[in-house]
């Protein structure tokens, strides 16, 4: 029952500080977060501000890796049935599955988590979970990483989106607003749906057409105000400019040298992981490129011997390319998924979903690198060393871009923030 | 309920209320109980005459203006009332052959000469009445009550198999109440009862069916109580889990994989009960406690297996006593159509988001009731109120449209959904035939392909339920611009409703006075925005059509700006 004695009206109290600085939160009409984003509260910051990192790349793997059959490999279990020797690194517990062996070489840059865990075993919610740190609420959408990072990070005046997503796939801006939802290109590589203009309509007879269109736009805003066209407005502008845009070549590899694209190797998510350092290269905050394929209920160890050569080479070589380009300090590159598998082999070949413990690798953007953090047991059932919960991982991210974490947006009628303030806080030996 | 029964009811809660020494559960109140101003007669009237309860609606929010100061818009055209109104019941724009037969009528036949006859408010009725009665209606509120209810991102076969379901209930105008009981204690299998839908596409995910049902049916949104008592509300994760635990005994699953060209089969089904409380309990014990089903803000369920939890837990949601249920169908359905609930955000009933109307609130949800859980009776209600004929242009310029939204003092200008943009657009370049009954199967195809690929483009409004609540996105944009649906849908090398209109204008008789280039701009108005064009359109667009060496590229030009405008893209 509602309680008479709760004196502080949220709703009432977002109104009037809005209303006191002259914005209409309640209209309809708002375009982009900030209008509705309260001022930070210094006290309430604890993600440090002004972080190295100022562009991501995070690489799903969508489905679930084996953490058995990548990074956390138990060669000498029997339990876990896999065949797979594991390569020795000089880096202390990097010992990655012998079907990486170009991320073997990349030890030195890379910080491996053993540890993450979490209670959703179930593919939409641990998607929802590790995409944006918070459990998934029906009522209520969090901002995916990229989102925040788009958010965050991204630029005001720029022809590209600053969210882009190679493969589709759900997760988008939430509360954030649409301007930092993800450009999604269903089929990197090819020409990119309705970003060319119509057969038969050049730029000449698109300005005359869209003349037309904003002297309807400016007669229907006379009449019912400016407020009622603005979004449409801007929309439209944004497409317009991104149509026209010389940086639209960066969603293709065409005029990539042969050696670059030799080095990266073949497939799609290498053809993506090409196209997500050109995107980085021309200043887009974040780029997801996705792999699928890793749900291994049967048939284990072929497919993800397959597709960790479809990750291996691309990969390493993006990280390497991002260092030799000087790009890797400012960009930051995550792997993972959506929780792990079970260590026992079942009769299938397969291994099932297992959120209790699984990997995570982070390179470059402030991370500290040639480093393992965590450790499991010989079987591979139990942690036994630096557990790493999601909201953790989250919390590493704000203070390596130095998100806002104090600021509080408003999400239907509620407050909530970049980052879970209930739980987690940024993993030290990450930050180095 | 006969008013006897009825007063039993009342009498039996008074008596339990009396007896616990507490007041009536929170969210239970006996419909009848009358409300002081009114009088018996009014109250016994209820669910019989929705004109009483409209124009109840009327007077309530005129007070409302006046007390605030508040200017109210004027009524609206015909021709803007013919294009909200077909959005909203049948979730497309009209035809422009629909906007002439209401607009004007055929004096030649008898019909058209009644109707000539009528005063523009009745005609207005006229109108709602026909729309209710389209097959249409039933299959635009199937697709969008499926959309509210699963997502759109949800698994094409479940949206499909609740759809469809949800079509034949519409079509029946089955009773609100009965209708939901149906969808929240579905089970069986996806052969026979294309209800569990609903239930199935959830995936066993028990936190999200518990948050959905709660805030989609009740309001109520419990769902942050999940891992944390409630920021402002009394609600703890007992209560959270209490509703959960309902669903407890619930698991779907698939009994077979697609195949063939056939459709995978899915089955909802409840475990048998423990056979006594105690074993109840531990069947709810979860990390040493046991949280037994537990009506949002009511009783404990009590094992009865004549009452498994579901059936307990959905007669209670629809009982014509629980306020919660009433009260929130009728909002969703105000803002349905006006654009804004008396409670908004529309499913987000707290303390302190109470509603700006109760009073009204009350009365028509109470009328909803007492008419048997009518939808049709409560379109009705709304859409001859004053407020849903109002014109969206504000009565004194730079009127603050959030004001304005609170007192209904205009009309709101309302973002097209996604569905209604592929709708409107269809019917506007005259793709697809519609009403033919052997086009059916060519048709779905060509709806399935054109909204897929609306869905990729409006693919980042995923999760959003609310459906009225778009802002729109770059790849919509994109679509709009350099799409085929809009590229195709107005090249006069296509057949289309552009190429129609070109072929029609050499008809003297049809033109009926107007030369070519007149007839032509006029029916591409009408076609695309619903409305003869003003002076100065029809002017500009000639100078238009006069600057271009190729006349029929000009009319191609005209006819792809007016569907990329506020105007198209939007419900005002």
């Amino acid at each position: 029952m509602a309680n008479p004695l709760v004196s502080i009206k949220r709703r009432d109290f977002l109104r009037a500080t809005a209303a006191a600085g002259g914005i209409l939160a309640t209209s309809h009409f708002w375009w982009g977060p900030d209008l509705l984003a309260q001022g930070s509260d210094d006290k309430k910051t604890t993600a440090k501000r002004g972080g190295k990192c100022k562009q991501v790349i995070l690489l799903w793997m969508e489905g679930a890796p084996s953490q058995l059959d990548t990074f956390d490999p138990k060669p000498n279990s029997k339990d876990t049935g896999s065949p797979w020797k594991a390569l020795d690194t000089d880096t202390p517990g990097f010992t990655p599955v012998e079907n990486l062996p170009n991320m073997a070489k990349m030890a030195k840059d890379i910080c491996v988590i053993r540890s993450l865990n979490s209670k959703e075993g179930n593919h939409s919610r641990g998607s929802y979970l590790l995409h944006t740190g918070y459990i998934p609420n029906p009522t209520l959408k969090h901002p995916s990483l990229g989102s925040i990072v788009s958010h965050q990070l991204g630029k005001k005046d720029f022809d590209l989106p600053n969210f882009v997503k190679l493969r589709g796939g759900p997760f988008g801006a939430g509360y954030l607003g649409v301007e930092n939802n993800p450009f999604v290109i269903s089929n990197p590589g090819a020409r990119i749906e309705n970003l060319d203009y119509a057969g038969g309509v050049d730029k000449a007879r698109m300005d005359k057409r869209m003349k037309l269109v904003d002297e309807m736009e400016k007669d229907f805003a006379r009449q019912r105000g400016a407020e009622a066209v603005e979004a449409h407005k801007a929309m439209y502008e944004k497409a317009r400019r991104l149509m026209d845009s010389p940086l639209k070549s960066k969603f293709y590899i065409a005029d990539e040298p042969d050696e670059v694209k030799k080095a990266y190797g073949s497939g799609k998510f290498a053809e993506s992981c090409i196209i997500a350092r050109r995107l980085i290269e021309a200043g887009v905050a974040c780029i997801e490129v996705v792999l699928g394929g890793w749900d291994t209920h049967d048939d284990n160890f072929v497919r993800t011997k397959r597709l960790c050569g479809e990750f291996d080479q691309p990969m390493a070589a993006l990280l390497a390319d991002l260092k030799k380009r000087g790009l890797l300090e400012t960009t930051l590159v995550v792997w993972m998924g959506e929780f792990g598998r079970t260590p026992r082999i079942s009769a299938t070949e397969g291994r099932d979903h297992w959120p209790n413990n699984f990997c995570a690798v982070l390179a470059g953007g402030g991370v500290k690198g040639n480093q393992v953090i965590g450790e499991t047991d010989e079987r591979g059932m139990t942690i036994t060393k630096d557990p790493v919960g999601v909201q953790d991982l989250f919390w590493t991210f704000a203070s390596l871009m130095g998100w806002d974490t104090a600021k509080e947006f408003e999400a239907g009628n509620r407050p909530v923030w970049l980052t879970d303030k209930t739980a987690g806080k940024p993993i030290d030996k990450v930050l180095g | 309920m006969s008013p006897s029964v009825r007063s039993v009811v009342a009498f039996a809660l008074l008596t339990l209320t009396a007896l616990c020494g507490v007041l009536a559960l929170e969210g239970e109140e006996p419909l009848q109980a009358q409300r002081k101003s009114e009088t018996r007669a009014e109250t016994e009237a209820m669910g019989k005459d929705w004109t009483r309860a409209r124009d109840f609606l009327d007077e309530t929010l005129r007070a409302k203006r006046k007390a605030a100061k508040m200017p109210l818009a004027e009524r609206c055209t015909d021709a803007e009332f013919i294009r909200r109104a077909y959005l909203d019941i049948l979730g497309r724009i009209p035809s422009r052959e629909e906007v002439k037969t209401w607009l004007i009528p055929d004096l030649t036949t008898p019909e058209g000469q009644e109707f000539a006859r009528l005063k523009s408010h009745q005609r207005r009725e006229k109108l709602i009445e026909a729309l209710l009665a389209s097959p249409e209606y039933a299959e635009s509120w199937a697709r969008t009550w499926a959309i509210t209810l699963i997502g759109r991102e949800a698994d094409a076969t479940y949206r499909n198999m609740l759809q469809e379901w949800l079509q034949g209930q519409f079509a029946q105008n089955r009773p609100f109440d009965k209708l939901v009981y149906d969808l929240v204690t579905a089970s069986g299998s996806s052969e026979n009862n294309k209800a569990i839908g609903y239930i199935i596409s959830f995936e066993n995910d028990r936190p999200a069916l518990t948050g959905i049902t709660s805030k989609v049916f009740l309001g109520k949104q419990i769902q942050c109580a999940q891992c944390h008592k409630h920021p402002y509300e009394e609600i703890t994760t007992d209560d959270f889990f209490g509703v959960q635990n309902f669903f407890k005994f619930t698991d779907t699953r698939m009994t077979q994989q697609a195949e063939k060209g056939l459709p995978a089969i899915y089955e909802a089904r409840d475990r048998s009960l423990p056979p006594n409380a105690e074993l109840l309990k531990r069947a709810l014990t979860e990390e040493g406690k046991a949280v037994l089903p537990k009506f949002l803000f009511g009783e404990t369920y009590k094992l009865d297996p004549a009452n498994p939890p579901r059936k307990a837990l959905a007669a209670w949601m629809t009982s014509p006593d629980n306020v919660y249920f009433r009260e929130m169908t009728v909002n969703r359905y105000m803002a349905r159509f006006l654009g804004v609930g008396f409670v908004h955000p529309v499913d987000d009933f707290n303390s302190n988001n109470t509603p700006s109307h109760p009073e009204v609130l009350d009365r028509m949800a109470r009328e909803f009731v007492a008419s048997g859980f009518d939808l049709k009776y409560l379109i009705r209600m709304i859409c001859n109120s004053e407020a849903y004929n109002l014109s969206s242009v504000p009565k004194k310029a730079g009127a603050k449209y959030s004001e304005d939204r609170a007192t209904y003092s205009r009309a709101m200008v309302r973002r097209l959904s996604p569905e209604q943009v592929v709708f409107s657009v269809m019917r506007a370049i005259g793709a697809g035939d519609f009403g033919s009954k052997n086009n059916r199967d060519r048709r779905d195809q060509v709806l399935a392909y054109i909204l897929q690929s609306f869905n990729y483009a409006y693919s980042d409004d995923e999760g959003s339920r609310d459906i009225d609540d778009y802002s729109g996105s770059i790849p919509q944009a994109l679509m709009m611009l350099n799409g085929r649906l809009l590229n195709d849908g107005t090249d006069l090398g296509q057949d289309n409703t552009l190429k129609r209109i070109i072929t029609e204008s050499g008809n003297d008789k049809l033109r009926g006075g107007l030369d070519a280039v007149n007839y032509i701009i006029e029916e591409i108005f009408l076609a695309t925005l619903g409305r003869p064009p003003e002076k100065w359109e029809a002017s500009r667009m000639k100078k238009h059509v006069e600057g271009e060496s190729d006349r029929h590229k000009a009319f191609e030009d005209i006819f792809w700006a007016l569907l990329n405008t506020t105007e198209f893209a939007t419900n005002h």
